[in-house]
Parts: C-alpha cells; structure tokens; sequence
C-alpha cells in the first residue's frame, strides 16, 4: 500500500512536470537549461485577452485580425496556442488578402508560436502568398497593454533565410515589415 | 631472421614503388653502364590493336612468339567458342592493348601473355628494336600477390634466340636471367609530375604541360661483378651463338659490354590484366565488360588497380570465371570506365576525390583548404551583423561573396544565385545572424531569435543543387551547404543515388517552414535536441532520405550525426581525421 502510494505520488509529480505553463515554456527561448516538457499550457489564461475580432487602419488599408485560442499537437509537443485569421481591405475597398473563411486552422497559415520571452509579445508565424524569390513569411508580435485590454498593436519581421533569387523591388509583402499597426477589439 | 629479411625486402620494394624522382641516374662504383632515365628521354605509351597493325614489323616476331608458346602448352581448342581458334587456342600474345618505350635508339613493345594455365606467374614479351632493327626477344615473368603487388624477387627475365642448330629461325631455345641474379640488376623508375610527389602514370601534368612517361622496370648490368658474387644462379647457359646469354656476368647483348640501353624497358604491370580468353578455350566474361570497356580498362593500369582493388573488398576476383558479380560492382565499373573516357586527362585521385570519397573525406579535405577556411572565419565573423552573408562555390572552385548590400536590420535574408537558371554552383556556406533585439515605436521590445541550423529554404536549395549536378553528370557527392552559426556550424552532404533528390513546390516549401517554425521552437537552444529535431523534420516531415549532417567542431574535427534506428536519438560518429 506504501509503495502503491509512492507510485502515485511520483507519477503525479512526473506528469506534473512535463506540463508548464506558456510563461515558463517561453523562457527556453533564451534558456538552454529550460526543463523537459511535453505540454505548454496556458496555465493562466494569457491567450484568453487576445481571443476575439480586432481592426485597424494602416496606410490606407484595413486590417482585421480574428484569434482563437486552440490546443494543438504537435510533433512532441502539445501548445495552448493562438489561431490567426486576417483579411485586409485597400483603399478601394477591395478584399487583398482574406482567410476569414477558412475553416481549417492548418490553412490559416497564421498560428501561435510562444511567448517571447521578456513577456511582452504573443509570437505568432504567418505565411502570406508566396512570391517566388521573396520572403513572406515570418513571425507576427502582438502586444497589449494590460491598462487597455480592447487595443493591440501588432509588427510583422520577416523570417531570416535565404531566398532562390533576387526579390524584385516591387515585392510588397502581405503585412508591412517592421510596423506598427494599431488594432482595436470588436 | 626470415621475417626480418622479408620484412627489409617489403620495406625496398616499398621505397621503390613510392620513391618519385625526376631522373633515376644508375650508376656506382661497380657498373660500367650507366642508363639515365628521366622524363625526357623515356617515351612511354600505351597502344592498342589499330597501332599494332600499323606497326606490321612487330608481327612476324610475335606471330613466332606465339608458335612458340603454342608449341609449348599445347592448349586444346573449343569448338564451342565464338571467338577465333588462334585467340582461344591456349596461350597467346595480346595485342588489343601494349606498350611501347623508346629510350635512345632503343624501342621496346611488350606484349601481356594470356590465356595461361593458372601458375603463380605472369608474363609478357619484350621485344627490343634498335635502330629499327630487332634487337632482343624476352619474357619477363612475376608473381602477383593476392593484394596485386608483385611478389619482391620474382621477376624473372628468360631471352627467347633463335637456334642455329634446327636452322629454324622460328625454332626458339630459352634461357633465364633471374632478377637479382648475376651481374644484371633490374629497377623501377617512376617519374614526378611534380603534384606533392603523385606518380603520374600516362597522366597529364599540368605543372609541367605534358603527358607524363609511365613507370619502367629497366635492367642494368654490372660489366665487372664476378658471377656468383651477387648471390643467386646465373642464367642457363649460352646458345653457342654467343648473342646474348649473361654468361659469366658477360653483357647480354653480343658481349661489348658497352650498350647504351638496357636489356628492357618495359611498364611494370600494376594489376593482371582483364582477358576473357581464358585456358583451354574458355572464353568468360566476369565482369560483364564490352569490348570497348575491356580495351580501356587494359589501357589504363592504375585505373585496372584501384577497380581490382575495389572489387576484392565485395569479394570479386575477376580473374575467376565463377565470380559473382553485384549489381552494385558492375555499375561501379562501368561509373569509372565511363568517367575515365571523359576524362582521359585525370587520375584515380582525381576520380576518387569526386566520386568515392566520403563525406568525411570531403569536408576534411575542406578543412585543410586555407581558402574554404578563410571564408569560414570571415563569415564567423560576421553573424553578429543583423543580416545574413554567404559564399556560394562554383564548380570549379571559385568562391564568390554574396553582397548583400540591400539587406536591412529588418529584412536580413541572403539572395542566392537563382538554382534552377545557375547551375554551376556546387555548394554554398551562410550565416545565422545571432539572437537580437529592437525596439519598436511604442517602445516595446521585439526579440529576434533564430534557428541556428538549415531551414526547409536551405535544404530546399541544396537538392536543387544536386539535381543540377545530376543533371549536368557532376558527382553529387561534391554538393554541400554549410550554416555559420554563433552556437555551432553545420554542413549537409548528400550520400545517396539520384533517385533520391527531392523537389519541393513553393506551397509545400511555404508549409514545411511554417511546420519548421513549430517544430523548432522549444529547441533552439539545445544543441542536441536541435540536432535530433532537425534530422527528424528531415525525414518524416521533408521525407528526405542520403542527406548527413556534420557538426564541424571549432577544434578542427567533424562530428557526423544520425538518427538512431528507432529515430529517438542521435547517433554520433566522430570523423577520421
């Protein structure tokens, strides 16, 4: 009965350890000596604030950005993470890109990454249309003031890698590298 | 005392086969004659059939030899055979390939003996010409070891004369002259192209712009050694014609004593030669080889060496009729055989370098290279810039610099030459820039942290690399990427068959980086873990197959990693150096 107890307890403390929450997950980011783990969950509920609809205006077009917040498998390991959709008006009114449609979180093309990990971004990976030669794709940050929790700004960097190629000039990626774009919640 | 008398004899032949000189100058106290064989005044080549029947004198003379020799092992003929009785009909001069050497006014052709019982010793045929006229008949005879070099000692020399007693100018009478034997000594000269003492056999020198002489086994005789002295036997006993048996230490030719060129000058024989004409009429093919290949593997001796030698390690003699051959053999064969016919000018090395080294063996040979070196610690030196940087290598060596001027703090990535249009890159080495960060307009901080081993981008280029190579008949073994990173730096290299080179479409390289993003994210900063992580995405998720990874180690060694077999782990294998 000892031992039987013994067991239990080692294995509740075993599983226990295999499961950390995102803030601790993002800390092996920078952290080589980060603990083993089989389950990043979002113990506190960090994702909820970003879970919803969100719009704003950036040089002339409209961005609308829609999270939900998922649990996904992944090859080892199991997230708690966010699924992005986006769909973005120009000037005249015309969709220029829209996955607002798509009922398959895999082809969202816009999905949760971690925390970075000072804790001030949500980091998520978001591919755009491919452009032979270019690169668009890269990570998204999300950033929220806990003092407003109905606005977000967002910055899109594209992925460092190589390229097949020169980008023409011309290139213009789906999201504006490097800005800042304000969104308000709906 | 046996073993250490073969022991110093192994250690001679050794230093004779390796020793490369410009010019072998034969000469001490004791020897009246003195041959200086150099580069200059030896001509070597290798002929074939077309050149034996413009050289029409030759075949009265070998058309003897081989009445001779027939008479001799009277070999009886099969009726089975689609070949000509007069080439399966036992023992036989060939002449599909020889050799001829000129040497002053001397010119010696020699002709391989095939179609010989087994007996531990091959022959062939010497016949010197001088001034155009013939000079001398000989066979000269060694053993060959199970690993191809010729047993020290065993070459024997026997001078075929006519016998003025049968009045036969056809009848010949025999005698020996043994190598180490009496006053006539026989040595291998080999000539330096001047490469970091490569032997260059027929092979083209670029340093000094010429086909280089092949290596000669040469006599010289010692006028007044006393018989007996130098240990051994001497030769049989003259004809009575006085023309040319050593007997008592007298010159082999006509006794004067005084002949500007040797006895022989003939290529020592690196590996048997391939003949399908076998004793007794049997004709067989071991080594499935046509004519043309069967001509050209005779041709060329080192090449003939290194395929026997290949073959010993699968365990095929193609000397043995019931060999077995491997698909994996005969393609190996015919691979080298077909390379060498596109490039006549090449080496073995050359061959080897491209085509069978490993991939340890290549990136050791990198690693040696000031150049490649250089441009690793350029590009170390460079990844704390926040845009990537690289080198692309053409395939004939040239390194080229990627500028990549246009890359910003934000925009970072290195454009390489477009692959599908330039294909004349064999390999490429970039930058992991180091974790950094920013801060943006609203004062918060973006980190920016990277994956410091090859991306699904990087691979992808690297297989459009290879089916270039496959593509233009380069070995695909030479194709590489190598990734400059703070934590480590790594180099893939292909190890596989053509079959294996995968091509990916912009949607399915679009996924595979957004699954790479996934997959990566908890193990950036675990080396091992990285590593396992990487070779898994490579092969379950890019489902690619013959690409190895190599850790090269900052103190010079390379380190290969795999999967181990239930793919839970690496395995690592720590390169010869």
């Amino acid at each position: 009965m000892k031992y039987l107890l013994l067991i239990i307890i080692t294995s509740f403390i075993s599983c226990q350890a295999q499961t950390i929450s995102l803030e601790e997950a993002a800390q092996c980011q920078i952290n080589p000596n980060c603990p083993d783990f089989t389950y990043a969950k979002d113990i506190n509920n960090s994702l909820n604030k970003y879970v919803g609809t969100w719009k704003g205006t950036f040089d002339g077009k409209v961005y609308e950005v829609k999270f939900a917040k998922k649990e996904f498998q992944g090859n080892d390991i199991k997230d708690d993470l966010l699924i992005g959709r986006i769909k973005i008006t120009d000037s005249n009114n015309q969709i220029v890109y829209n996955t607002f449609n798509e009922t398959d979180d895999k082809k969202t093309h816009f999905k949760g990454l971690y925390f970075q990990s000072n804790l001030q971004a949500y980091v998520m990976y978001f591919s755009g249309p491919w452009a032979t030669s270019c690169i668009n794709r890269g990570t998204v940050h999300l950033f929220m003031n806990i003092n407003y929790p109905t606005k977000m700004s967002i910055t899109y960097l594209p992925q460092n890698d190589i390229t097949d190629g020169d980008c023409p000039s011309t290139f213009i990626s789906t999201i504006p590298e490097k800005q800042t774009i304000n969104l308000i919640k709906q | 005392m046996r073993k250490k008398v073969s022991l110093l004899m192994l250690m001679g032949l050794v230093l004779l086969l390796s020793g490369c000189r410009e010019e072998l100058d034969y000469l001490d106290n004791n020897t009246q004659n003195t041959y200086q064989l150099s580069k200059d005044n030896v001509k070597t080549q290798i002929l074939q059939r077309k050149d034996y029947e413009a050289r029409s004198f030759l075949k009265p003379s070998v058309d003897a030899v081989n009445a001779y020799l027939k008479s001799q092992h009277a070999a009886p003929v099969s009726s089975s055979s689609k070949v000509s009785s007069q080439d399966i009909s036992g023992i036989a001069l060939y002449t599909d390939v020889f050799e001829e050497v000129s040497y002053l006014n001397a010119t010696y052709y020699s002709f391989y003996l095939i179609g010989t019982e087994a007996e531990p010793y091959e022959k062939k045929l010497i016949l010197k010409y001088t001034d155009h006229q013939l000079a001398g008949k000989y066979i000269l005879s060694y053993q060959r070891l199970n690993d191809f070099r010729i047993a020290p000692n065993s070459f024997r020399l026997e001078k075929l004369v006519s016998s003025p007693s049968s009045g036969n100018e056809n009848s010949l009478i025999m005698s020996e002259i043994s190598l180490s034997v009496g006053c006539t000594n026989y040595t291998i000269t080999t000539f330096n192209c001047g490469h970091d003492g490569n032997h260059s056999n027929g092979q083209f020198c670029e340093v000094d712009g010429i086909r280089m002489p092949y290596d000669v086994v040469s006599s010289v005789y010692t006028a007044n050694c006393q018989p007996g002295t130098a240990g051994g036997t001497v030769g049989t006993p003259g004809d009575g014609s006085g023309t040319g048996i050593p007997t008592g230490g007298g010159p082999v030719e006509g006794g004067t004593g005084t002949d500007q060129t040797p006895d022989i000058i003939t290529l020592p024989t690196t590996a048997p030669l391939y003949v399908i004409q076998r004793p007794k009429g049997i004709i067989c093919n071991t080594l499935n080889l046509d004519p043309e290949e069967i001509t050209q593997i005779n041709s060329n001796d080192n090449v003939r060496l290194r395929i026997y030698q290949y073959l010993a390690l699968w365990g095929i003699n193609p000397q043995l009729c019931n060999g077995i051959m491997t698909q994996e053999a005969e393609e190996f064969i015919k691979a080298a055989l077909a390379y060498f016919k596109d490039h006549p000018n090449d080496n073995w090395q050359d061959y080897y370098n491209d085509y069978l080294a490993t991939p340890c063996e290549q990136i050791k040979a990198q690693r040696n290279d000031a150049t490649f070196n250089n441009n690793i610690t350029n590009l170390q030196d460079k990844t704390s810039l926040k845009k990537e940087t690289g080198y692309i290598q053409k395939n004939g060596g040239d390194y080229v610099y990627m500028d990549n001027a246009n890359a910003t703090d934000e925009y970072n990535s290195l454009a390489l030459p477009y692959a599908p249009t330039n294909t004349y890159i064999k390999g490429y080495m970039h930058t992991h820039v180091n974790d950094y960060s920013y801060t943006n307009s609203e004062g918060y901080v973006i980190e920016k942290i990277g994956v410091k081993i090859f991306s699904p981008s990087d691979i992808k280029y690297f297989m459009q690399m290879l089916k270039n190579a496959r593509n233009n008949n380069r070995p695909l073994g030479n194709v590489y990427a190598i990734m400059i990173a703070t934590m480590n730096n790594y180099q893939i290299r292909f190890s596989g068959n053509s079959t294996q080179i995968k091509e990916f479409t912009e949607q399915q390289e679009m996924e595979l980086n957004e699954d790479f993003a996934d997959d990566m994210k908890n193990k950036k900063n675990k080396v091992k873990t990285l590593e396992l992580g990487f070779l898994t995405f490579l092969e379950e998720k890019m489902q690619i197959t013959g690409v190895n990874l190599y850790r090269m180690n900052s103190d010079g060694s390379t380190t290969e990693i795999h999967l181990n077999p239930d793919k839970t782990d690496t395995v690592e294998n720590t390169c010869p150096i």
